[in-house]
């Protein structure tokens, strides 16, 4: 698909998303009180189940070659991730203001496909909204992901590699950036973080990427049909558990600090 | 992007210190970097390490039609992607000279020597045939690229598996490897690449290069070679000026090398299906050391998460920022640990405190299911 | 948010707070002014130099040329007027060929393809190509120009390399007072090498890069082992 189909037709949908959730939170309102009564009632059994996300390893400078990588596993998904840059870029694709921040996903096995392609453009615009691409003019910064192992959630897993790729390579950003799957099952019940078992089983995955300062979210991506407040209640739960990943974020940060 | 430019002054030092019989990774001439082969979760999945060089491998397999010349036989498509991730210099997309030339010794090695029992492929003669692709990604280029890559086919080649399949009256059922179990591929010998960088017009010899060593040395000699000692593929690419012996010399230890090769990735595909069959394989999990400074890992997480509404974060600002604090407190170090039984089994593991606030129910739909409807 | 002050952990959108600090405040890199107050950029410890500079120190192993900065870069092209060297950064960074000491139109420089500068960043904007000089205000090469033959150059990252150009640096005095090297730290990550014989020069070698991450207690150690393994054999 050319690029500018796909731009217009993601924008077109998050432009829509954002309407439907405008609309969501003032239906909300109008029932905060009466649900507020109902809460006391009884809380979810199954809370801590839903709410365990998979265990998380990472390891920063994985690889020699390029300026930044890491390796992340969530569960048994794994990717790995590199970034290179700010460097030279080609002629074509030259921006005078802003560096050329491209994107390369590849699968395991086979070409490149559609899908890839559209995991791509995801991640290079969460990547482009965090890091500051003005500061290096004339320049490209390549974001190259490498998946190497899918069990669910390997967008999410991809968009949390190449913030630690980038937080590795040392580019600036104005925020970091994590991402959160949730399923939601027949029921319309939400799983976070599911696994490939149970995303199986889920009738619809929402994956919404947010930012560290404010958790405001960055991207969303959806498959599936759902109703409306699930996706509310989705993007609430994933905001939840995106904490963790910042906290994930910083223990790093905090680990290695003491060499620098 | 360009290949950075080697300076005279590396050249000059790498050639000294060859000549002195040093490398400058402190092994041996002959010395091998560390070989580490590791299996995914998925048939034909391994990952091979070879010092810092690193490459992935992945087969997979679909039907489709034979070649008219070879009409009950099946397909091997090998393909090397000099993924950018490797080296700046790599490209997507475009066909460079080395991958060409890493595609072309492989399939020299491993195609052309008939490695793979192809005829047991077929399925009907001339209509369906059992197509296996090889993938290989280079993931980190840091010398030797071709050992490395032809250690990591043989050993996602000797790991895959393909669906049983059955020719009925009503067709070709494909079994799904929870029915019946998968099939491996015959595989008729074990051939892998065994690389040598020449220097000195051939008075100095080392294996296994690395990167600038491959860059500086006046040749490189490339040879084919299985476990059972035999020789399916020489190649040379550079120019050198020596005797015959050189080749016999290379030959003998390449010879011995693809012998200790072929042993541990034996012993590692049975390390493998042992742990498969007690189903307590980790996948690439292993592939992040732990215990390094830049590493780091929770093993076993739980999850605050509040049942809270969003109305409650959008309306009151200050108290989103109190839960904040909170986390923040949590991350940096007093954890408080509420779980018992986590407690007794490891203390390391971190559980996060889960809040004690009255929890409000997740909202149910059909009330406003309608208003829903009318957006 | 109470922000972060000097030597804390910062990872980028964290509030930086600049307390007990007057006057004139300069922000180095990893750190950025954000409407209401200042924000880090990158993730690292938060420092503070002398004249109230504050900065990130942070893992980064590719260079962005800043100006008065010390290079070390490899010539590509040493025709024309212009000198190419290669610094590491995104461009290629150039050197007029009368910025070496002693040049003048009739009396080139001998400049090589593939030699090793070591220049000072005249020009370094982000917009422009970056430029080197080989000369100080003087004239003098002082201790820049085209280093000599018989050293190893390598990378490292940039941190590293700051934590060798410390005014008081562990590693190299430990060294310093076993062996006898010369040791050219250029800032975009390059170290430039030379010690009586190959082997000393490969010991030192992986003891710098061996520095990375190492804590300063443990680096005495380090060294003893070293010279251990040089006298052994």
């Amino acid at each position: 698909m050319p690029r500018p189909l796909l731009h217009s037709l993601l924008s077109l949908i998050l432009n829509q998303l954002t309407r439907v959730l405008h609309a969501v939170c003032s239906v909300y309102k109008q029932n905060f009180l009466a649900m507020n009564s109902n809460s006391s009632n009884g809380t979810h059994s199954d809370d801590k189940e839903e709410c365990s996300v998979r265990p998380i390893l990472c390891e920063l400078g994985v690889i020699t070659r390029p300026d930044g990588s890491a390796i992340l596993t969530q569960g048994h998904t794994v990717v790995m991730s590199a970034v290179y840059g700010p460097s030279e870029v080609r002629m074509q694709r030259l921006q005078v203001d802003r560096a050329y921040v491209e994107t390369v996903f590849r699968p395991k096995a086979g070409v490149p496909n559609t899908s890839d392609r559209l995991r791509e453009t995801i991640i290079r615009d969460t990547c482009e909204t965090a890091m500051i691409a003005t500061l290096y003019p004339r320049t490209t910064i390549s974001v190259i992901l490498q998946e190497m192992e899918d069990s669910g959630g390997l967008l999410a897993c991809s968009i949390n590699a190449s913030c630690l790729a980038l937080m590795d390579s040392g580019v600036s950003m104005k925020f970091l950036f994590a991402a959160v799957t949730c399923g939601v099952t027949e029921d319309d019940l939400i799983i976070v973080d599911p696994d490939a078992d149970k995303l199986k089983e889920c009738k619809a995955s929402l994956t919404f990427a947010f930012d560290s300062i404010n958790k405001n979210v960055i991207a969303s991506y959806t498959s599936g049909t759902f109703p409306v407040q699930t996706y509310n209640n989705g993007l609430e739960k994933c905001r939840q558990a995106s904490d963790f990943l910042f906290d994930f974020y910083r223990d790093i940060v905090r680990k290695y600090a003491s060499t620098l | 992007m360009k290949e950075p430019i080697i300076s005279n002054c590396e050249k000059a030092f790498l050639l000294e210190a060859i000549s002195e019989s040093r490398r400058l990774d402190g092994r041996g001439m002959f010395d091998y970097r560390d070989l580490s082969i590791r299996f995914g979760k998925d048939y034909g999945c391994c990952e091979v390490s070879m010092g810092q060089t690193r490459v992935l491998g992945q087969v997979s397999c679909e039907i489709q039609q034979p070649k008219a010349t070879r009409p009950n036989e099946g397909l091997l498509h090998i393909n090397v992607g000099l993924s950018p991730m490797g080296a700046p210099h790599f490209e997507t997309g475009r066909q460079s000279i080395s991958s060409i030339q890493l595609n072309r010794l492989l399939e020299k090695c491993i195609k052309d020597s008939k490695c793979i029992d192809l005829e047991s492929l077929c399925i009907v003669a001339e209509e369906k045939v059992w197509c296996i692709r090889l993938d290989l990604n280079i993931l980190n280029h840091e010398g030797n690229l071709i050992d490395c890559a032809s250690v990591a086919a043989l050993a996602a080649l000797s790991h895959f598996r393909r669906p049983d399949v059955e020719l009925t009256s009503e067709g070709l059922i494909i079994y799904e490897a929870a029915v019946k179990e998968p099939i491996p591929l015959g595989i008729k010998h074990t051939p892998i690449c065994v690389s040598f960088a020449i220097f000195n017009k051939g008075k100095n010899i080392v294996v296994d290069p690395s990167e600038l060593e491959e860059r500086v040395a006046e040749a490189e000699f490339t040879l084919g070679v299985n476990g059972y000692k035999e020789l399916c593929g020489v190649h040379l690419s550079g120019s050198t000026q020596s005797g015959p012996t050189i080749v016999r010399q290379c030959a003998n230890k390449a010879l011995k090398r693809a012998v200790s090769v072929v042993a541990l990735i034996k012993e590692t595909l049975a390390k493998d299906s042992e742990l498969r069959g007690s189903n307590t394989e980790r996948g690439f999990v292993e592939c992040v050391r732990q215990g390094t400074i830049t590493s780091h890992g929770t093993p076993k997480i739980c999850l605050p998460i509040k049942h809270k509404l969003p109305v409650e974060t959008m309306e009151t600002n200050h108290e989103d920022e109190s839960s904040c604090d909170e986390v923040e407190v949590i991350g940096s170090g007093t954890v408080e640990l509420k779980n018992s039984s986590v407690l007794a089994t490891d203390t390391a593991e971190q559980v996060m405190e889960v809040e004690e606030k009255p929890k409000v129910e997740e909202i149910a739909l059909s009330d406003d299911e309608d208003e829903v409807q009318i957006l | 948010m109470n922000g972060s002050s000097e030597g804390d952990v910062v990872v980028p959108g964290d509030v930086v707070r600049l307390t007990g600090v007057k006057g004139k405040v300069v922000l180095g890199p990893g750190l950025a002014r954000t409407g209401e107050g200042v924000h880090a950029t990158k993730c690292g410890v938060l420092r503070k130099g002398g004249n109230n500079i504050f900065y990130v120190d942070s893992r980064q192993k590719k260079y962005v040329p800043a100006k008065g900065e010390c290079v070390l870069g490899v010539v590509t092209n040493a025709r024309g007027d212009m000198f190419k060297v290669d610094i590491g950064s995104s461009d290629e960074a150039s050197v007029s060929y009368l910025a070496f000491e002693n040049a003048t139109k009739k009396n080139r420089p001998l400049v090589n393809v593939g030699d090793v500068l070591f220049g000072r960043l005249l020009v370094a904007s982000k917009d422009m190509e970056p430029e080197l000089v080989c000369v100080d205000s003087h004239g003098k090469k002082g201790r820049l120009g085209v280093l000599p033959d018989g050293g190893f150059l390598f990378t490292c990252s940039l941190n590293l390399v700051r934590k060798l150009l410390r005014p008081e640096c562990p590693l190299l005095e430990a060294l310093g007072k076993q062996l006898a090297f010369e040791l050219v730290v250029g800032l975009n990550g390059r170290v430039w090498l030379r010690t009586g014989s190959v082997r000393e020069t490969l010991l030192v070698a992986d003891a710098v890069l061996a520095y990375q991450h190492l804590q300063p207690h443990q680096v005495q150690h380090a060294v003893d082992q070293l010279i251990y393994q040089l006298s052994s054999s």
